[in-house]
């Protein structure tokens, strides 16, 4: 066989490297200082230089891969191949731009691409409500057993009328006690709620489902509560303020985590992992803007409710927000983005 | 050769790898970061994440400091470290490209499972999957001190079962993903920086090889041979060199006996003639993978 002698010349390899080495050693370079300072530090020629500096090393890499057994040689390339792969194809807008983008264009779209199991999240909620309401309106005791004791905060089966309209009433506090308000509205109750809702829906949406009606059970067991005692439209009046956000906001979690789930339990053509990794990243938009929602309820909860007393005035704010947010959900973003 | 001495050779690494689409139809080889430098990474980002909470928190003392904030530290603390954790994770996984302190000082990087950009929304839907995962049974403890704690022993128990479930998950899948990332199709990898290593073919000085002699090996033997040859000088590489050759030297029915000063040469030179021969052989489409390889041996 009339193998290369070495003696007699250049391997086809060794030629290869000779030839590609200024390159790679450019790119190598030029990488050093975009992963240290970043893009913008580069001049516009050395920008140029980054893609097609980025192309000849990948066409290297192959070629290496065929000719050449230098194993060194194939590290080096795989690592300077990856490491030009992720600059080049980098996340290519900034955080603010891409927040505005994501307010304007993605969360409304995101929301309205998942309004089924919207749908459905609402539906279990409600079938909580009702649940809710029927049990504590036959039997009080069952108040206690549906309601914690740090939400129900002294209310329940034995309270009078009085007891509860002076809930609803209660006045604006000093600002240390509002904070505390708004911080315990955010992280006791509401946020975390939803995105145990949001996130547990990767278990085949069951806790998701059982977390949404439980939260209309609570509701429905106040509703009763004031029901009973004659106080509907100033408990509906004191919910509704913040209520109108905070609901929707849980019911967008459910949403999301029902997505979720549903990517586990029918993932389609792709397997389960791809398919919870595409639906996963529309269903974080939603869960996310819940979070949003979630930061708003708690302001309207731990300082408007308190700032204002009338309840036509506080059905005036929920009705307003309320109409905001169907603008918005509805509305926002139906050209462009994507 | 036994089997850990011939990784050390080849370099391999003992962590996972998985190659990932370009759309330059090359695909590229990423090894899977583990998950203990992971949780190291994830240390030094909590420690750094909750400054920033604190910083937060005292801004948020500062401006509340004439009415008194004692009663009301715990939620006001876990909204400060909420708004900070978040904000530092987002600023540098969107601004580093997948990376933050953390990651960077054990050259780690979260990337796109599909090898498409990193999106702000991947980033978004890994890190509102962290709350859950890790912060918020930490948060169920914090804010129930010891002494208030309402909850039974069994309600301690599950959340210390939530905590190592999660925790452990990314054993649970080749990817190492944790369930955030799953959710936002991302794996996390280890990126060190390569040097270029010298090309270790030189002309011969003193012995050549009949084609039959170079027929004894393939690829896997010459890939062993090269990391031989870029070991460390010292006196375990000169024993093991030694050792190598003499079982080349049998192999290839070498007649004369290599004194021990001029071993390094032989090998060095064997290295050069094995791999002009198996290159030639490759490209012509017959390439020979390891000493086994029978169906290409010769002609």
């Amino acid at each position: 066989m009339g193998g290369l002698a070495p003696s007699t010349g250049l391997m086809k390899s060794q030629q290869f490297r000779c030839e590609r080495e200024a390159g790679w050693q450019e790119l190598e370079t030029l990488l050093a200082k975009v992963e240290t300072k970043g893009l913008r530090r580069l001049e516009a020629s050395q920008l140029e230089r980054l893609p097609l500096l980025y192309r000849s090393a990948l066409s290297s890499l192959s070629v290496a891969r065929s000719i050449a057994l230098d194993r060194g040689l194939q590290l080096y390339l795989d690592n300077l191949g990856l490491r030009a792969f992720l600059q080049v194809y980098g996340p290519r807008s900034s955080i603010a731009a891409g927040l505005a983008f994501y307010l304007r264009y993605s969360l409304p779209q995101a929301v309205r691409s998942i309004a089924g199991p919207i749908a459905i999240a609402t539906l279990a909620m409600l079938l909580g409500v009702f649940a809710g309401f029927w049990l504590t309106i036959t039997d009080e005791g069952w108040f206690a057993a549906i309601v914690p004791a740090g939400l129900a905060a002294g209310r329940g089966a034995r309270s009078s009328a009085a007891d509860l309209a002076a809930v609803l009433a209660t006045p604006l506090p000093a600002t240390a006690a509002t904070i505390h308000m708004v911080a315990n509205a955010l992280f006791t109750h509401n946020t975390v709620v939803g995105l145990l809702i949001f996130a547990l829906g990767f278990l085949a949406g069951l806790p998701t489902l059982l977390l949404t009606v439980y939260q209309g059970l609570i509701f429905g067991a106040f509703l009763a509560l004031h029901w009973d005692r004659g106080l509907t439209m100033a408990f509906m009046g004191w919910v509704s303020i913040h209520g109108v956000t905070e609901f929707l906001a849980i019911l967008l979690c459910g949403g999301a985590g029902l997505v979720l789930g549903e990517a586990v339990v029918f993932p389609g053509r792709h397997g389960r992992i791809d398919s919870l990794s595409q639906r996963g990243q529309l269903a974080g938009q939603v869960a996310a803007g819940a979070v949003v929602l979630f930061c708003i309820a708690a302001i309207l909860e731990g300082v408007a409710r308190q700032a204002i007393q009338s309840t036509p005035l506080r059905f005036a704010v929920a009705a307003l927000s309320a109409a905001a947010y169907l603008a918005y959900f509805v509305g926002a973003g139906r050209k462009g983005g994507r | 050769m036994t089997a850990p001495l011939s990784q050390r050779l080849l370099g391999i690494a003992s962590r996972r790898t998985r190659e990932i689409a370009t759309p330059e139809g090359v695909p590229l080889p990423v090894e899977i970061a583990d998950l203990g430098e992971r949780l190291v990474a994830f240390g030094i980002d909590s420690f750094l994440g909750s400054a920033v909470g604190i910083v937060l928190l005292l801004v948020v003392i500062l401006a509340g400091a004439s009415v008194g904030l004692g009663s009301v530290a715990v939620p006001v603390g876990l909204f400060a470290a909420f708004v900070g954790r978040n904000a530092y994770y987002l600023f540098f996984e969107s601004k580093w490209h997948g990376s933050t302190p953390g990651k960077r000082a054990l050259s780690l990087k979260v990337i796109d499972r599909r090898g498409i950009p990193l999106s702000l929304r991947a980033v978004v839907a890994r890190n509102l999957m962290r709350e859950i995962e890790i912060f918020f049974p930490l948060e169920l403890i914090s804010s129930h001190p010891a002494e208030q704690w309402t909850g039974s022993g069994w309600e301690a128990l599950a959340i210390v079962l939530w905590l190592v479930l999660f925790v452990a998950f990314p054993l649970s899948n080749r990817d190492r993903m944790r369930a955030g990332d799953l959710v936002a199709g991302t794996i996390v990898v280890v990126l060190p920086r390569h040097m270029m290593l010298a090309d270790l073919t030189r002309r011969a000085r003193g012995f050549t090889f009949t084609d039959a002699q170079l027929a004894a090996y393939g690829v896997h033997e010459l890939y062993l041979l090269e990391g031989l040859l870029r070991q460390p000088e010292g006196d375990q590489t000169l024993g093991l060199c030694k050792e190598v050759g003499l079982r080349i030297c049998r192999k290839i029915d070498w007649p004369d006996p290599i004194p021990d000063d001029r071993m390094a040469l032989f090998l060095a030179d064997f290295y050069t003639a094995q791999r002009a021969h198996l290159e030639a052989l490759q490209l012509v489409g017959r390439r020979r993978r390891n000493k086994y390889d029978t169906a290409l041996a010769g002609d």
